[in-house]
């Protein structure tokens, strides 16, 4: 049955953006805003790896004044919240936003309009975030703004700041995930049943539902914090009978999730990359889909890993460390399925799968510090040092950030409709991988000498003499 | 530098394998390099170098850890790269078993042995009984050190006997800060709305660093202090001169000093036993025996002592201590009589 060419145009018609500046604003379709999520995340990211750079400009000679204490906690504040809030998550849910449909057999996201909300509110939350830095107020509580120092008393309209950025980051996660699940349950062609999903769409159905679990708690505990310091609020504020310890529960419940928020879409993408590259199916699909799924569920059980040092009941604690490591085996079981279907598959070995060689290195040693700083004992000696900051960039940098290039590189032909120049793809690989692991190998070192992350002197007073 | 080799060739398989050992080869000599250059120098907050029971504990699980996880790692990466170097095959040799070998069960009895481990350095880190009751608050960049049932009060300075268990009681007065001292054992957040505990005993006498490890803003990074562990018979002494106020002074000078403490506003913020009552700042009643000065930021010293009264903004930026602007003679005697003050 073929259209004729009257329903063709009215077709055309009808899905057509609008023409101009308003057409632009006003874009309702998954994947021009899906792109434009992505490459709003990315320069974000590069403004990140700039105040990275300042960081380590900084740290480079010991009692170094380049940047002042404050400066440089206002930095590395925005760092650890561009690269979170502002690169990871957003990219994550564009990503998801552009490739959904396409998987499932769908035209659009089941919102399209929402979309159009989500990124806006997106786009004007970092806006927010970095416009505290025209009116000289930086925020510098920590990405994590534990209270009472991020409340009234102790820090400025920074911290409103990023508040209200925050609230707004959180409003687009929320609508990104719910265009997700819904897209995902209710808009797969027909015959897709739920068992036959591709495996990157697992992951995002999976992430969609955490998202509606977590990010609704941070947006309360951004609002109570944003009550405390504009109203007069006293819910974080010990002196008035408010809890210290309150906000780090509620941070953490959000916290923990995120991190497989961000760390599931990756194995989708290795789990779509590599049996390409090994032109087979992947091994253990079901396996995959049950760690996938207790990952999701267990990762709502960790937050307290976070909180090892604050003095809660010990035996209590300890149930954080074996979920922790409940969590170490589902990632073993992805780990194997990956190794299992490369099996004497003599795989292409081009850029993307070479990201994903550099993957398994990287975060199988992120994965195995992860485990020890997870056993309490080790962590009351390693919390707060560089060692939990190598950590946690082996498996953000290269547990995620390394396989999305290896799906740009997949897919950036498809976007694009251009081919890249493999050699310098090729020693971007290289680069990159080398440079990882000289900036933070010796981080893990420097922390078992009991190296503090978050000072501005190094030498003397900043417990390092290398 | 390895990593060159597949820019050039398009990586038939047969390399892949040889690459990956490169790597870690590399890697490990990286380390081992590091390792190296480490040791040569001395680590005052190094977590390798335990010099307390409960620090040798956590440092005992660490090197267990490490080896390991280290087999773990290597043995992964081992089949990856057999994986990668295998004959070609249609299919994959390895099903759903194999995943659930390597990926489940293997790594679920390693885990359970680590968690066993874990356990058991929980058990021998149980502290039964303390000698000795020391309450920590912690200030703006600074500790505040009370022996409550000896009636001292010290500042960025804790002493103890060595071989006896130190019950620390420990909190905040404002932000939440942490209080670790690497070489005897783990940290514990300091919280304002409630106590936690530490038990720690060092075993040699000596001087420990100790610092802040909850990031608080400003200047963090020179929030620290020193445990100075003694033989008991030292401690008890240096117990009982802490416990009396210091003897007025008698020297014109140092008479002097004192007069200029109390004149110059010095006694608004600080407390010298019997002499002045301001609780703002740290107790300098027994600051000439101190080893730092603005909670480990320099050495104390005389010079350096009249460099932190005149500015010490300068040496500690944001610090709730102002500049002073004392004619040269009075700052000698200030610095002279807060000198004398052991």
């Amino acid at each position: 049955m073929k259209p004729d060419e009257l329903t063709e145009e009215r077709f055309t018609q009808t899905w057509m953006s609008r023409p101009g500046l308003l057409g632009w604003l006003a874009e309702v379709n998954n994947r021009p805003l899906g792109v434009r999520y992505m490459i709003t995340s990315l320069v974000f990211f590069a403004m990140a790896v700039v105040m990275a750079l300042v960081m380590r400009t900084q740290l480079a000679l010991p009692d170094n004044n380049l940047l002042a204490p404050d400066t440089y906690n206002a930095i590395f504040t925005m760092h650890g919240s561009t690269m979170l809030y502002l690169f990871a998550v957003p990219f994550v849910e564009g990503l998801g936003l552009y490739l959904i449909p396409l998987l499932i057999g769908a035209r659009d996201v089941a919102f399209p309009r929402l979309t159009n909300f989500g990124y806006w509110m997106y786009l004007f939350g970092g806006l927010i975030f970095f416009a505290s830095f025209l009116f000289g107020t930086v925020p510098d509580a920590g990405w994590t703004a534990y209270t009472p120092l991020s409340g009234p008393k102790y820090s400025g309209p920074g911290m409103d700041f990023w508040l209200l950025g925050l609230g707004l980051l959180e409003i687009a996660g929320i609508t990104a995930a719910i265009e997700i699940v819904v897209t995902i349950l209710k808009f797969r062609a027909p015959g897709m049943a739920l068992a036959n999903l591709p495996l990157i769409a697992w992951t995002y159905l999976v992430i969609g539902f955490m998202i509606l679990f977590s990010f609704p708690v941070l947006l309360l505990a951004t609002l109570l914090l944003e009550l405390d310091r504009a109203f007069g609020f006293q819910f974080f504020n010990p002196d008035m009978g408010g809890s210290s310890l309150l906000w780090q529960h509620l941070f953490w419940w959000f916290g923990h999730p995120e991190v497989y928020i961000i760390f599931l879409p990756a194995t989708g993408v290795i789990s779509t990359i590599i049996p390409v590259f090994a032109r087979r199916r992947i091994v253990a699909y079901p396996l995959i889909l049950a760690a996938l799924l207790i990952t999701g569920f267990v990762s709502f059980g960790l937050w307290t890993h976070h909180m090892f040092a604050t003095g809660l009941p010990e035996l209590p604690m300890l149930f954080f460390t074996a979920a922790s490591f409940m969590v170490a085996l589902a990632a073993g079981i992805q780990i194997f399925a990956w190794i299992a279907t490369l099996w004497g598959s003599r795989p292409h070995l081009g850029v993307p799968m070479l990201y994903i060689l550099a993957f398994f290195y990287i975060f199988i040693q992120g994965g195995l510090t992860g485990v020890m700083v997870a056993t309490m004992p080790f962590d009351w000696q390693t919390h707060e040092t560089t060692f939990v900051v190598a950590h946690f960039h082996d498996v953000l940098i290269g547990g995620a950030v390394l396989p999305f290039l290896a799906g740009l590189h997949y897919w950036m032909p498809k976007i694009s409709g251009r081919l890249p120049g493999e050699l310098w793809d090729r020693v971007a690989v290289g680069i990159i991988f080398v440079g990882f692991n000289l900036t933070f190998i010796p981080l893990y070192v420097a922390g078992l000498f009991g190296m503090r992350p978050n000072i501005h002197l190094s030498g003397r007073h900043g417990d390092r003499n290398l | 530098m390895s990593m060159k080799k597949p820019v050039k060739k398009t990586c038939h398989s047969k390399e892949t394998g040889q690459r990956n050992q490169g790597l870690l080869s590399g890697f490990i000599l990286l380390i081992a390099t590091l390792l190296l250059v480490a040791c040569s120098v001395e680590r005052p907050h190094s977590i390798l170098d335990p010099a307390g029971p409960a620090a040798g504990h956590i440092a005992t699980l660490w090197w267990q850890m490490f080896w390991v996880y280290a087999v773990v790692f290597i043995v992964t990466l081992s089949l990856l790269t057999l994986a990668l170097r295998s004959r070609r095959r249609e299919g994959s040799p390895m099903g759903s078993r194999f995943v659930f070998a390597a990926g489940v069960a293997i790594p679920a009895l390693i885990l359970v042995g680590m968690l066993i481990l874990t356990l058991q350095t929980m058990d021998n880190l149980q502290a039964t009984a303390e000698d000795l009751n020391v309450k920590v608050i912690s200030h703006h960049w600074w500790f505040e050190v009370q022996y409550p049932e000896q009636g001292v009060v010290d500042a960025n300075e804790i002493h103890v006997p060595v071989g006896s268990m130190v019950r620390f009681e420990l909190s905040a007065a404002g932000v939440i800060h942490s209080f670790w001292v690497p070489r005897l054992g783990g940290k514990r957040d300091m919280l304002p709305d409630y106590y936690t505990e530490l038990y720690l005993q060092a075993d040699e006498p000596g001087v420990y660093h100790g610092t802040c490890t909850e990031y608080c803003a400003g200047v963090h990074a020179l929030m620290g202090f020193r445990l100075v562990a003694h033989e008991p018979e030292d401690f008890s002494r240096w117990l009982e001169q802490a416990a009396d106020p210091p003897p007025p002074p008698v020297e014109p000078q140092l008479q002097r000093g004192q007069e200029v403490f109390m004149r110059s506003g010095c006694a608004g913020c600080h407390t010298i036993k019997d002499v002045a009552p301001g609780t703002l700042g740290p107790d300098l009643t027994l600051i000439g025996g101190r080893r730092t000065l603005g909670a480990g930021t320099l050495e104390n010293s005389r010079g350096n002592l009249a460099g932190w009264i005149a500015n010490a903004q300068a040496l500690k930026p944001g610090n709730e201590m102002p500049m002073s602007y004392l004619e040269p003679g009075d700052l000698h005697a200030l610095v002279d009589y807060l000198w004398s003050l052991q």
